[in-house]
């Protein structure tokens, strides 16, 4: 019998689509993952981007908000996915279940990647048609392409975060701490309120968060240089520090939790 | 194809989870085309021996080949399929779905419609996961091991916690797949699984094999019979009788076992007339584990 077949990029591409498809419909189904992933951002957004913006902010905050709140949007579902997803799937035997499948297990963690993606995207269709329709943002067709260039970018350092978090803690208590670090980021990375109303330490201790960086170059997609901190490549090399940092503690916690 | 008529062997395995120890030095074989039952009380190691057949991990000392090959590799995954103990599958899934995805895994799956005819699934395939009875749930998990076809399977106690019919519509599935020439290895607590389903039994307690051989086997371990009565003959008188191995009990009730239990009765009845509360056991699997695992017990202490 020929077993050295079963490797082929075919099949491997109809096992991923499936998976993706496996993990979107998992997580869509379980409300208490998709509602706070799709309605927290949408909510957010519109409360202080549109209705309170105009009063608060001035002109620009429609698309000020829009930047941060996109970069918030897509935090949540490569946080949870793989921080308290993978978890608590760990403590239920079911990742052992699919490590005994004979594919790469990388396929596993692409497909929850995908998914992860996938709910961004939604977010971010719902976040702009509200920015646009009601907000009055207006870009370049080039600036709504970087603006969400940035924003599903900001998937993956989480994505390997939330990976690192799911191998290094203990099923419920996964969520837990995703939790905090999803309102820590957020909140101190200036994606709910500009870091110049902060006070001087906040404002230093927003500059090692990837968060702030990412909000910082999604503001330059939408026109607005925030606080002058700083220039693209600056930016861009924060976040890349803290992409490869997350994914030496996701490493890390792999050889923890799983190496026989 | 492998080279030998074993699919698993076992050689002097020692694996310690920190500073308890699981296996203390196993040796065994699981022989192609067979089921073998590893039996053993909770803690035994029996979930120790799976997880190292699966390379899920790795023995601290001794070797393990599966397939004649190493656990977990890519070559064994392809041929190995498993059943885990307390494996709880994504409940917002249907069935169906997570069939197919299962399916996917593999080069040649076997067809799905097979799979729900073995694990007889038919009825639920529309149902999420996280809505199906507990028997419903391990059989879902039963189809999952065999969607790859797989040659050697590996089930780690797939009726614990099932009532007696879940229990029995397992079986009939594990029944089909013998008949189909599979390999497969399980593990139970159950007595009664190992006798009904087994080929070869392997008895595990406290990390240690206490005995490999067929149910039948294992029986004959057991003295024959319990004779169980009350009876106005004293202790020598009743150690005296024909076939008699062992006199034990209190005052009131005795209880004799007997390697040939009607030549004790004849001359049992024939002995004492006042003889009552007569009551004769035939030799069982659990007598047989019991008297393994005690001999064991007392071995340990010595």
């Amino acid at each position: 019998m020929n077993t050295r077949r079963l490797t082929s990029p075919r099949l491997l591409l109809r096992a991923l689509l499936l998976e993706t498809g496996a993990e979107f419909l998992k997580s869509w189904r379980m409300p208490s993952f998709s509602l706070p992933s799709l309605i927290f951002p949408v909510a957010f957004y519109a409360v202080f981007g549109i209705v309170l913006g105009d009063r608060l902010g001035g002109e620009g905050a429609a698309a000020y908000y829009l930047a941060t709140f996109g970069v918030f949007a897509a935090i949540g579902p490569s946080l949870f996915g793989f921080g308290s997803g993978i978890a608590v799937e760990r403590d239920q035997g079911w990742l052992d279940l699919k490590r005994l499948a004979p594919v790469p297990v990388a396929l596993f963690l692409l497909a929850r990647l995908a998914m992860a993606l996938l709910f961004t995207l939604i977010i971010l269709a719902l976040l702009y048609a509200l920015a646009a329709g009601a907000g009055g943002v207006t870009l370049a067709p080039a600036g709504w392409l970087r603006l969400a260039a940035v924003h599903l970018l900001t998937t993956l350092p989480f994505a390997l975060f939330g990976l690192a978090l799911g191998l290094h803690v203990r099923g419920q208590a996964a969520a837990g701490v995703a939790n905090l670090f999803f309102m820590g980021f957020s909140l101190l990375g200036g994606l709910w309120i500009p870091i110049g109303v902060f006070p001087e330490i906040l404002r230093d201790f927003a500059l090692v968060l990837p968060s702030y960086h990412l909000g910082a170059l999604a503001l330059m997609a939408v026109g607005i240089a925030e606080g002058g901190v700083g220039n693209v490549l600056g930016h861009v090399a924060a976040v890349l520090a803290f992409t490869l940092l997350a994914a030496l503690l996701a490493a890390r916690g792999w050889r923890r939790a799983f190496v026989p | 194809m492998p080279g030998s008529d074993s699919d698993i062997t076992f050689r002097e395995v020692r694996l310690r989870y920190g500073a308890v120890p699981a296996l203390r030095g196993v040796t065994f074989d699981v022989a192609a085309g067979r089921l073998t039952a590893l039996l053993g009380r909770n803690g035994a190691g029996k979930t120790s021996a799976v997880r190292l057949a699966l390379g899920l991990r790795r023995p601290d000392e001794g070797a393990v080949r599966v397939l004649d090959g190493t656990p977990g590799g890519l070559a064994a995954r392809r041929r190995v399929g498993a059943v885990l103990q307390e494996t709880a599958l994504p409940e917002t899934l249907r069935v169906r779905e997570l069939l197919r995805l299962f399916s996917t895994y593999h080069a040649r799956p076997r067809p799905t419609q097979e799979l729900v005819e073995i694990a007889g699934l038919a009825d639920c395939l529309a149902q999420r996961y996280g809505r199906l009875s507990g028997g419903q749930k391990r059989r879902v998990q039963f189809a999952l091991a065999l969607a790859g076809d797989p040659r050697l399977l590996l089930l780690d106690e797939p009726t614990t916690g099932l009532d007696v019919d879940a229990r029995r519509a397992v079986w009939e599935g594990i029944r089909a797949l013998v008949a189909e020439g599979k390999t497969i290895l399980l593990t139970t607590h159950y007595l009664e699984e190992a006798d009904q389903l087994a080929d070869h039994v392997l008895v595990l307690d406290k990390g240690r094999l206490r005995f490999s051989g067929t149910p039948a086997e294992m029986k004959s371990r057991a003295a024959a019979a319990r004779i169980r009565c009350r009876s106005t003959l004293d202790r020598a008188s009743l150690a005296a009788l024909p076939a008699v191995a062992a006199v034990s009990g209190d005052g009131a009730l005795q209880e004799l076992t007997s390697t040939v239990p009607e030549a004790t009765l004849r001359a049992l009845l024939a002995a004492d007339p006042h003889l009552d509360l007569l009551g004769v056991e035939r030799a069982t699997l659990e007598h047989a584990f019991l008297d393994l695992t005690a001999s064991a017990d007392a071995g340990d202490a010595a």
